[in-house]
């Protein structure tokens, strides 16, 4: 896989930046102003050569969530919005003025809409383009104890073998004749029994083997373990660290004396 | 000094009925090779375990006796004092990976020591090298082949840089030509280093040659310990430990008896027993093996341009035709990923076919659900513990009849026949996981069984199975196949293929390279090769003496001892 532009950073800019756009995504009621830190966002994809493909591929489950919001907010009276919008009826769906659908409702919907997708964005740009040793790294100069970061790495490199297990333990069941589509609440939850059962006695076993794997290994011979790598912050890091901030107080200024991005 | 003293040493396992060790004594030399063999529960992980001190710091059974390295006792050490001098690779390689690529697991060990971090670097690079690894540093591990993973774990311990490596069964999931690579590396590692090995190991012709020195462990006491070679030229003696003999020791075992050799001559490899014989024969002709009754020609299984695969491009079974007879015994053989259990999985619809179709006694099954076809084919996977969750085991062979929706009646008298069957009547109300692995494995049979398949599939029986576990196993397969069961039998091992199977496939990369009789199949050598399989013995002798194949080691001694004795009359 090709190594992204923003993979290079320091993780530290990258909290920064993430923390940012979180703050930012709740400043503005104006949804003008959230388009355009989603365009924002959508240009440091591009610049960070990070693939859009991905991006699309979490977003699209949540189409149909956003239609539900759309179709929830547009029809419910919005609180905190002037009266222009709020009192602004755009159209009646039923006979006799009743269930008005509102331009304060519609606006509310939006601003829902793009501070989910600003999340979605940030989010995707942060777990794509940071190697879980970055945040292993990160937590060891926080002085996260030793054992939590092992166990994050052993859980994650545990997550194929369990579910290569799953696959034969499910194999191996249905080739008995057992199936998942039973009748009722009861009898799916009972048809689980055979898929449970071998699961956790094997999960039990491997924990086991996995103990003594690491005791082999040295494991817990000192409080602490050689780092493979430093965080290093490079020129590049200092200036877009810098740049981050200025948005960061930039918007600020905006929100606040300014009282911009307010509707 | 020795590298490793045991006295007098006793483990007993927290509520097992007896001690695992008992009061077991042996010395092994620095720099030396040992083999520890014996049958499944002998002790041999359980004494692994106990010269790294993970027995008993890490169980909750007792001890008593000691170990001493280099003459000091370990049991005043942390375990992880011990385990920077002695190095155990365990069983399963897979729970013992922990890193996400090959470089970061191996990695782990000496990071957990604190070594600097140039050094570790340096570590990784040697320790791959040392494995045949170099240049996978990156690779995911996941991504590994079952050879390569158990490098990987072989390769993380010697960045430790240990001083004595423990391997235990390291080559028992392998194919072939995964064994070969191990081998390779057990024998690089011993060329250039003056580490101390002790190595547990099934198979008696890959070590025979290799070990310096044999420990036999039986019900957790040594019953014998010496040279490996005067271990295996005596027949009663190695049977009587439970250990698989050397064929073509059996075979100059059978022409000792016969008189027409003495014991000393008694061959421990083909190429020995191949001069010995052909001074015997001194250039008679040997017959033929009897022959045997031809297939039954009324097609079961039939399938038709089958072809599979998970991407599109990527066909894992190729456009197979292939038809197999009523009451086969099919031994499926190739090396790992040839496709051996994609193919048999598309049989019961576990895998539906990407192209093409199945037929079953004329029916198309193409497409079929794997529990509408469980009262056709029965599938036995390879571990038990994958489908055993019962409390009894009535029970867990009640499961599946229960599904099938029969009476009463007719359910009880199915329990009591499978149970006899396999021999676990006496265990009928027993918990599973309270019983041994070999019970187990023949529990998750029984429960298969119960279902009355006309086929049965069985993918590798013979893994991890100790000679008698195979043989047991094996039998029961005999008996069923005697009372009309097809049995479509995946596996490795080339002697169960030449004892029982009548009709032989050889798998490469998705396609059949050949089938036919074993005898047929198994002579090709050539082309078994291309597919990185090896033949038997018998059948290597066989043909490098140029005489007719022979399958079983015995009728073949009979036909040599019969000609020589003519020859000398």
């Amino acid at each position: 896989m090709k190594i992204s532009r923003i993979a290079c950073l320091d993780i530290r800019l990258k909290v920064l930046f993430f923390v940012t756009i979180v703050i930012l995504a709740f400043f503005f009621n104006n949804p003008f102003y959230n388009f355009v830190i989603m365009a924002f966002l959508i240009g440091v994809m591009l610049w960070g050569q990070l693939p859009l493909a991905g991006f699309w591929s979490m977003l699209k489950p949540m189409l149909t969530v956003f239609i539900i919001i759309l179709l929830f907010t547009l029809f419910t009276k919005p609180y905190g919005l002037p009266e222009r919008y709020s009192e602004h009826i755009l159209f009646y769906v039923l006979p006799n003025n009743k269930l008005p659908a509102t331009l304060g409702g519609l606006i509310l919907g939006i601003n829902f809409l793009l501070r989910i997708m600003l999340m979605v964005s940030v989010t995707y740009i942060f777990i794509s383009s940071t190697a879980i040793d970055d945040i292993l790294l990160l937590m060891s100069k926080l002085k996260a104890p030793y054992w939590l970061s092992i166990m994050i790495t052993t859980a994650i490199s545990f997550i194929p073998t369990m579910n290569h297990k799953k696959d034969q333990i499910f194999q191996a069941q249905k080739s008995r004749g057992a199936t998942v589509n039973q009748k009722g609440i009861f009898g799916q939850l009972l048809s689980f029994v055979p898929i449970m059962v071998p699961l956790i006695t094997n999960s039990i076993l491997m924990a086991n083997n996995l103990a003594i794997a690491m005791t082999n290994r040295g494991y817990g011979a000192s409080s602490q373990m050689t780092m493979m790598k430093d965080l290093n912050f490079s020129g590049t890091d200092k200036v877009l660290f810098v740049l981050t901030l200025l948005i960061f107080i930039g918007a600020i200024i905006l929100r606040f004396p300014l009282k911009y991005g307010v509707l | 000094m020795d590298a490793i003293q045991v006295l007098d040493l006793t483990y007993h396992y927290p509520d097992a009925p007896k001690a695992s060790l008992q009061n077991v004594n042996c010395n092994i030399g620095k720099g030396t090779f040992t083999v520890l063999m014996g049958e499944t529960g002998a002790g041999k992980s359980t004494l692994l375990m106990s010269l790294n001190g993970v027995i008993p710091k890490m169980m909750e059974g007792t001890q008593s006796g000691d170990v001493k390295l280099e003459g000091q006792s370990i049991l005043p050490y942390r375990v992880q004092t011990i385990t920077e001098y002695v190095g155990l690779v365990m069983q399963d390689a897979e729970s013992q990976i922990l890193g996400r690529t090959v470089e970061e697991d191996v990695m782990f060990g000496p990071r957990n020591y604190l070594v600097p971090r140039d050094e570790i670097t340096h570590r990784v690079k040697e320790s791959l090298v040392r494995v045949r690894l170099q240049g996978f540093e990156k690779r995911d591990a996941t991504s590994l082949s079952g050879g390569e993973k158990q490098r990987l774990t072989i390769a993380s311990i010697l960045a430790l840089n240990p001083q004595i490596l423990l391997l235990d069964e390291p080559t028992s999931e392998l194919d072939p030509l995964g064994r070969e690579e191990i081998y390779t590396t057990i024998d690089d590692l011993r060329r250039n280093s003056d580490m101390t090995m002790l190595v547990v190991e099934h198979s008696s012709e890959d070590i025979c040659e290799k070990a310096e020195h044999l420990l036999i462990l039986q019900d957790g006491k040594f019953t014998w310990q010496g040279k490996p070679q005067d271990f295996f030229k005596d027949l009663t003696l190695v049977i009587q430990n439970g250990i698989k003999p050397i064929t073509v020791s059996a075979i100059g075992w059978h022409l000792m008896e016969a008189g027409l050799i003495n014991r000393d001559e008694i061959p421990l490899t083909v190429e020995e027993a191949a001069l010995l014989i052909q001074k015997l024969i001194n250039g008679r002709p040997i017959p033929p093996p009897p022959a045997i009754s031809p297939r039954n020609s009324d097609t079961l299984i039939k399938t038709e341009n089958l072809s599979f695969g998970y991407i599109k491009d990527n066909l894992i079974i190729k456009q197979m035709n292939l038809e197999i007879d009523q009451g086969d015994f099919v031994a499926i053989i190739g090396q790992n990923g040839a496709g051996k259990t994609t193919l048999a999985k598309q049989l019961n619809g576990l895998l539906i076919p990407t192209s093409g179709k199945v037929f079953i006694d004329g029916q198309d099954v193409t497409g079929k659900k794997p529990e509408e076809m469980a009262s056709i084919i029965g599938y036995v996977f390879q571990n038990p513990d994958h489908q055993i969750f019962s409390t009894t085991v009535y029970n867990e062979i009640l499961f599946g009849l229960k599904i099938a929706n029969l009476s009463q009646t007719e359910i009880n008298q199915r329990i009591e026949e499978v149970l006899e069957f396999t021999n676990l009547s006496d265990f009928k109300d027993t918990h599973p996981f309270s019983m041994g692995k070999g019970e187990r494995q023949k529990l998750a049979v029984a429960s298969i069984l119960a279902l009355k398949p006309k086929i049965l599939v069985v993918d590798e029986p013979t893994t991890g199975q100790d000679w008698k576990g195979i043989r047991v196993m094996m039998e029961m397969m005999k008996t069923l196949n005697e009372h009309g069961t097809t049995i479509i039998m995946i596996t490795h091992d080339m002697d169960v293929v030449s004892r029982y199977a009548n009709h032989v496939i050889l798998m490469n990369q998705g396609e059949i390279l050949l089938q036919g009789r074993p005898e047929e199949v198994l002579a090709e050598t050539e082309i078994l090769r291309q597919a990185s399989v090896t033949t038997t013995q018998t059948v290597r002798l066989c043909k490098q003496l140029g005489l007719p194949v022979y399958l079983d080691e015995k009728l073949l001694a009979e036909s040599i001892i019969n000609v020589s004795i003519g020859l000398s009359a």
